[in-house]
Order: C-alpha cells, then structure tokens, then sequence
C-alpha cells in the first residue's frame, strides 16, 4: 500500500515538474513578446514627419526644427558583436543622458552577441518572432549578402537616407555606399572610416634575429631566409618561426601584396591584378579566382617549403591557441598582421621577453584602405521604430564628440585626446579599449593613435606613403544567381585550404592542388566567373 | 488475445482501464507530451525545404521553389561518398559497440570481486562524460607531434608518429572506430547488464547442476534471453543510421587533410552553411538524412518482422 502510494507521489511530482519545466520554456518568449509588443502602440508616433513640434527634445537639440515627431519617448535596440566591455554601462548612460535622451527623446539600449553565439544565433535574431532589434552589426564577413536575400534588412532609399540621416549622409564618404550595394540597392549604413586593413606587415623578435646576423627583412624572400633561420636555431629552445598559418584571421595578404593583386568584390574570393595601378582591370587578362591560378600554387610551394622547415608547428591545425597571445608570450618568434602587429610586439617587449621591430615585407607594393563594407550597421526589416534608429544611428555618426564618446569612451578616462588632434590611452583604456565593439560606427573624424616609439607609427607611415584606391573597389558581387554553386565551391576550398596553408601535403602539394581545380571546375567555377564577369562588364559599363 | 478482448469489451472497460492504470498513465503523459513538442508540432516547419524562406513572409508565407534548396546537395556530386560514408562509420559503430557492449556486460555479470566490478564499471563509464572537445585536446597530447607517444618514441630512438600527419590520414577511420567504442561502451553496458541481471536466475543454476561450463551458460543461455534487447537497441540506432555523430567528427578532424577518410554528411552540410544562412538548405539536408533513416528503419523493421514477429518495434 505504502508502496503503491509512493509510485502515485513520485508520478504526480514528475508531471508537475514537467509541466513547470515546459510553462518555463514558454515564458520565455511570452516575455519577449511582451517586450516587443509594447512597441506597435507607439509606432505610429514614432516619427511620422508631420508634426514639425520639437515636442519631447531639448531647445538645442540639432534635431530641432526638422519636421521629426519626437514626442514620444522610445528604446531603440541595437545587437553588437562580441564580449561586453567592462564601462559599457557607463559609457551608454552619459550618451544617453547627454545626447541620445535630450535630442532624439531615445534611449539606445546595446546588447552583445557574443562571437561564439555569433554564428547560431544571428538569424535569429532578425526573425519577426524574437526579441526587439532595431540594428544590428553586419558586413561583408558576417552575414550579409546571405540576410539581405533572407530579407533581414531594411532597404534604405536614397531619400530615407537624405531624411533621417541629415547629419552624417552628407559626410560619408560616396564609394562606402557603392561598396554595400546588393543589386544595386542599400542595406546597411558602412562606417565612415576605412582603415589599411588588408595590408600587412611583419613584426618580429629582433633578440633573436640578430643572433644570426639578420638586421632587416625587405622581400618574401628575406622573409622566408629569416623565418627558417630562426625554425632551425630556435625550435629546440621550445620557440617556432611563426604561429599563425591555418588561423582563418591570417589569410594570404602578405603574397598577394608580393605578387600585386587585390581582391575584387569584398567577402569573395575574386582577385586581380593590379600592376600597381588604379585603373579597371581588364577582365581577360587580370581577373582570377583565388584558388585557381598560377601564384596561387606557388604559395602552397613556398608554405610547404616553409613547414618543411618547421617554421610552424605541424600540430597548428588541431591546435585552438590564439596565434598573437603565443606571439606576445614568447612562443613564436614572429606575427603577420596589419595595424595591430605593432601593439603585439609592444606587449611583448613589454612583458621582457626579447625586442621587435616592424618590417614591410612588400616595400614596392601598394596599400589600398579597406572596404567600408567590412564594418556597417544595419537597421532590421522587422524594426517598428525605423525611423527613429535611423536618427539614433546619425546622431551617433554625425557628431565628432558622439561618435569619439562610442567609440573610445569617456574623455579623460578611456581616452585622452591631444592638441594635435592625435589620441592616446586614457588611464582607464582597458575598460573601453578605443573601437571595442563600435568597428561599425567609426565616423570620418576619427583621431589617430599618437605614440612616442617610432615602431608604432611605422605602419601607418609605411601605408600612407604607397595608398592607392583602385576603381574597381567599388565593385560588389550579387551571388543570388549562384548561390548553391558558390556554397558548393566554398565547400570544397574548406576542405583544402588549412591543410595548404599549413603546408602539410609536403611533396604531394602540386597533385592536391590539381586535385582541388578539378573539383572546382567539376563543381561549376565556370558559371560563377561568367556571373561575375557579366556583373563586372555591366559595373564597367556604368563607370563609363 | 487480451488486445482483441479489450477492444471487443464495451467502453466502459475502457474507463476501467484507464481508471485502474491512472498512474502508469500519468507517467505516460510526461514523454507523450515531450514528443508531441519537439518531434510532432515543429514538424510542418519542413516545408521550409521546398520553400524560399523570407523572414517577413515567414515559413507558410514564403514562396515555393521546388527542390531548388536540395540543388547545392546534387551539383557538390559528393552526396554518395558522402551518404556512404556516414553509412559506414554508423554500421561500424553499431556493431562493434554492440560486441563490445554485450560482451563488457557478460563479463561484468560473470565477475565476483564486487569491489573490483564497481571499479572497473565506473571507469568504463567516465568516457561518456567527457566531451568531445576535451577528447580531442586528449588526443592531440598524446597522439599529436609533441605528445607524450612522440615523446618517449622519440626519448627511445625511435622514429616519431604523428596520427595528424597527412600520410597518416587511412588509419583515421581505425582511430574513430576506436574512440566511439570507448566512449560509449561503458553507458552502453548497462542496459544489456540490467537485462542480463533480469535473467531468472533458476536457469543458470539449474544448467550448473547439469555441469554446463561458463561458456556454455553464456552461450546458451545469457545471449539468447540477451536476443530481444540486442534487437531493439539496434533497431533504436539504426534509426539515427544516416547521421553523423557531429560533435565527434568536428571536434576530431580539424584538420582537413583527414576529411577524405572522415567527411560525413553533418560535416559538409555545416561547411558549407558556414558561409550562407539559408534556411531552406538547412532543411532540405535535414529532411534528406530523415527520409533516408525512415526508409532504413522501416526496411530493417520488417525484416525484423518476418523473422521474429516479437522482436519488432511496431
């Protein structure tokens, strides 16, 4: 009996704990609804345009006078990528008590989608059902032509533009807003601010180096001496040459500067040629796909060659450890990177471990600025207040001051800016490092890191003596036509690439490369290059 | 026969009988209501394979595009290698788990040292704790270039061996065999320990007063009355039989040069996914993997029938 009676407890307690754990998971979006349901109400008063009244905003607000209904108060969301600074909360409270709450009558509310999230979590976030988002952090890189055909994103006209973003429109710069085309039409707001972030240069322990007599590096070649030199002496002191071949952050440029090629649609593995000018390149002659062509096996050549020499460890590619902390703790002996390399050398020296020095690998080549379709915001199709993002996205573009107070923290604390016009780390700089999480904002006015040692200005000044901005940067790439093809040809790099780059086919390189082009042209390369050239000759035809 | 009675009775019966097994009910209702959930109401959602999805139209307002999602599967031409594969790797990991599993379970139940029996089970049963990224970070220390092996093969004089080394990549599928087996065996031993202890023990002794020997009562008896277990575990993972253990082939084979001995379905559909959000592919993969367990198991399921009619699942 007593047992029987326990049987009916234990089921009784089991349903009952089901049932709770099930009402839970359905609170859940009940909340969220909730949350996003509290909006429609207000939509309406967003801002209609109609009412001229400042209603709602300050006498000074810039906003004033625009003919924007303002006078309700609103939260506007916006999905950042990445870890939470450690003041955010502070940085947002003066930019909405100061700013964003007295002109826009707006409270701007930035959540974090961490880079681990980033990709599972991402669409989810533009589904009609889910929480409110009324911008979010897109680019090239992450998501966009793919959400921008899933209809994630809001289109922005011309004349939306020109309307709610009177401040920052005028100031951006014209080929941004070319270069996030998607057939022809706009999606998202590109930063304002592009920086040399595709060239790159190689910061090296020179305590090491000058062991062996090696004062500078000036050439691939150089490079390469230098690099197995150092795989040969130091591997049995536990330090390898180099630590970063097989990450996806570290990809080729430093060849492709070599052999002068830039890419030719951004977030595409289209190149060309440039022979150093700015010109359009003729198509037949100078266009290629990245993993089909000549140099291309020459890299693999000279990486195998490199891995031969155990300028890497061979376990790389299995191996999780981040290629610039093993630079900055000693590990390796040398980085390849673009403006960052130097403050990598800088904590290395810092933490006593040896010296660096900076060296331009590709003295005759280049440097063009990189796409401003690298970092944009985008506001969502799903936004019920789009206007008043669009508003929110302007001030904080618009306005020097805003934008410096977003993207490098509070004056004096994170930051401190010189009478140069130059910036310099605030005592608090590890808090709200400059350009955190803001990539996407940066606006044209952006100051310059000022620093006393020479080797931390030397990639800037090496950049803005050879910058060049070739015509075809412009040019942006519609894969809709193609998109199972170019999933299919991705696929295939994806199986190759790492292993080529670490170099670890060795002597069979040269097969496996032929493998992978037939597989590629198998797979329908063909039809993805006529696309591009059909959309390449039409760009053309439009420039003319 | 009492099926036949039951639905023959009037319905009152029926009350009855729901009345007097009230609680065996009520603890039906708990996984009754978890499938209708999670396999039966998300299911309409698998139109969104045929359909190019939109997120203001959403699933049911979207436009329809035919089998154009299932297209990125048949140009990548890579579909059979890639079914065949998953195939394989599964049909290994059923059966050699199930020789190992059974065969642990036997030994267990054959042991007498309590004390050494709970030790060995509770080892046998820590792999299936430990994630895959910790096995593979496991592996790369023992197996990799600078592992402990290398380390005293080389400390001997010996030539090192690097499991990871693209020369290397044919004894892979050894390598994955082997992990899955150890680290499902111990989990996997218990239900055919529990069905082993369930055995009535009057067989066994009466087969010792006959002087059977300890292989012959495995033989004769443990494994038959073993029979119907075995069957329906196996048809259980047969179920999943086109799906490939992601986890385990991603967090193994970083390496790509190891892919031709290792890619699976779930591996190239997330490669591939990698550099798109379309949801309609997605789907279409899934729905591709389910159509073909659903055959499978249909097929081993009747077979099942025709054999033994009371081994079948349904």
């Amino acid at each position: 009996m007593k047992r029987k009676l326990w049987t009916k407890m234990t089921a009784c307690g089991m349903a009952l704990l089901m049932t709770a754990g099930l009402a839970a998971c359905g609170g859940d979006s009940g909340s969220a609804d909730a949350g996003s349901g509290a909006n429609p109400g207000n939509a309406d008063s967003g801002t209609s345009g109609e009412a001229g009244g400042n209603e709602g905003i300050s006498e000074d607000s810039p906003y004033a006078d625009k003919g924007f209904d303002l006078s309700q108060r609103e939260l506007v969301v916006m999905y950042a990528i990445g870890e939470k600074p450690t003041d955010m909360d502070k940085v947002m409270q003066v930019v909405n008590e100061q700013y964003l709450e007295p002109w826009l009558n707006t409270t701007l509310e930035v959540k974090f989608l961490s880079w681990g999230e980033m990709g599972d979590k991402y669409s989810l976030l533009l589904t009609p059902e889910g929480d409110q988002v009324d911008m979010i952090y897109t680019s090239s890189w992450c998501n966009y032509t793919s959400e921008v055909a899933n209809g994630g994103f809001k289109e922005l006209t011309t004349d939306f533009l020109e309307k709610y973003f009177p401040y920052s429109y005028p100031q951006q710069a014209p080929i941004s807003w070319e270069q996030v085309a998607v057939g022809g039409k706009i999606y998202t707001v590109p930063k304002n601010n592009s920086s040399f972030n595709t060239y790159n240069v190689i910061a090296v322990r020179m305590d090491l180096l000058e062991k062996y007599g090696i004062t500078t590096i000036d050439s691939w070649d150089s490079m390469k001496t230098a690099l197995i030199t150092l795989a040969q002496n130091e591997r049995e002191n536990g330090i390898y040459a180099n630590g970063q071949r097989g990450s996806t952050e570290f990809s080729d440029h430093l060849w492709w500067q070599n052999v002068e090629a830039e890419a030719l649609a951004s977030g595409f593995s289209f190149m060309y040629y440039t022979h150093g000018k700015e010109d359009l390149p003729d198509w037949d002659k100078d266009v290629f796909y990245k993993y089909i062509c000549d140099d291309t096996l020459k890299l693999y050549l000279e990486l195998a060659e490199m891995a031969q020499a155990g300028v890497w460890s061979p376990d790389r590619i299995n191996d999780t450890t981040d290629a610039v902390d093993n630079f900055k703790s000693g590990k390796t002996a040398s980085l390849i990177w673009n403006a960052s390399a130097p403050t990598a050398g800088r904590d290395m020296e810092a933490s006593g471990i040896g010296t660096y020095d900076i060296f331009d690998v590709t003295p005759n080549a280049r440097a063009m600025r990189g796409s401003y379709a690298d970092d944009t915001v985008a506001i969502t199709a799903k936004s019920k207040l789009p206007e008043r993002a669009a508003l929110v996205l302007d001030c904080l573009k618009g306005f020097p001051e805003v934008n410096n107070l977003v993207v490098g923290g509070i004056e004096g604390t994170h930051y401190i800016l010189t009478e140069d016009g130059f910036r310099q780390e605030g005592p608090d700089a590890g808090n709200y490092n400059w350009g955190v999480w803001a990539w996407g904002i940066t606006g044209k006015d952006t100051p310059m890191l000022y620093n006393e040692d020479d080797r931390q200005n030397k990639f800037g000044e090496i950049c803005d003596s050879k910058e060049y901005a070739p015509l075809a940067s412009a040019f942006t790439f519609d894969k809709t036509n193609v998109e199972a093809e170019l999933a299919v040809i991705d696929g295939i790099v994806g199986e190759y690439d790492q292993s080529f780059n670490l170099g670890l086919f060795g002597s069979d390189t040269e097969a496996k490369y032929n493998e992978m082009v037939k597989r590629l042209e198998e797979a329908g390369i063909d039809k993805i290059m006529e696309e591009c050239k059909a959309q390449y000759e039409a760009f053309c035809a439009g420039r003319q | 026969m009492r099926e036949k009675q039951k639905a023959a009775a009037p319905n009152r019966s029926l009350w009855k009988d729901i009345k007097k097994n009230r609680t065996r009910l009520l603890m039906l209702l708990v996984p009754v209501t978890m499938a209708v959930i999670f396999c039966y109401i998300p299911m309409p959602g698998v139109i969104i394979a045929f359909k190019k999805y939109n997120y203001l139209d959403g699933i049911f307002g979207s436009e329809w595009n035919g089998f154009d999602n299932f297209r990125y599967l048949l140009i990548s031409k890579k579909l059979w290698s890639l079914t065949r594969n998953t195939l394989l790797y599964n049909i290994a990991f059923i059966s050699i788990g199930l020789v190992f599993e059974v065969g642990i379970a036997i030994i267990l139940n054959e042991m007498l040292h309590l004390r050494f029996k709970k030790i060995a089970q509770s080892l046998m049963f820590l792999p299936h704790f430990i994630s895959w990224v910790v096995v593979a970070t496991i592996m790369l220390n023992i197996f990799g270039d600078h592992g402990v092996l290398n380390n005293i093969l080389r400390s001997m004089g010996f030539e090192g061996f690097n499991i990871y080394a693209y020369e290397n990549a044919k004894y892979w599928p050894i390598v994955m065999v082997a992990l899955k087996t150890w680290k499902s065996v111990g989990y996997g031993s218990v239900v055919y320990l529990a069905a082993i202890v369930g055995i009535s023990p009057e067989i066994n002794e009466a087969a010792k007063i006959d002087g059977a020997n300890i292989w012959q009562r495995i033989w004769r008896i443990t494994i038959p009355c073993l029979k119907p277990t075995i069957v329906i575990m196996t048809l259980l993972a047969v179920g999943g039989i086109f799906r490939g253990d992601f986890g385990m082939f991603y967090q193994l084979v970083k390496g790509q040069h190891l892919l031709e001995a290792s890619d699976v379905l779930d591996t190239y559909i997330y490669r591939t996914m990698m550099s798109t959000s379309n949801m309609g592919w997605s789907a279409a993969a899934g729905l591709y993997q389910s159509v073909l367990c659903f055959i499978t198991i249909n097929v081993v399921n009747f077979t099942v029938k025709k054999i033994e009619p009371d081994y079948a699942l349904y």
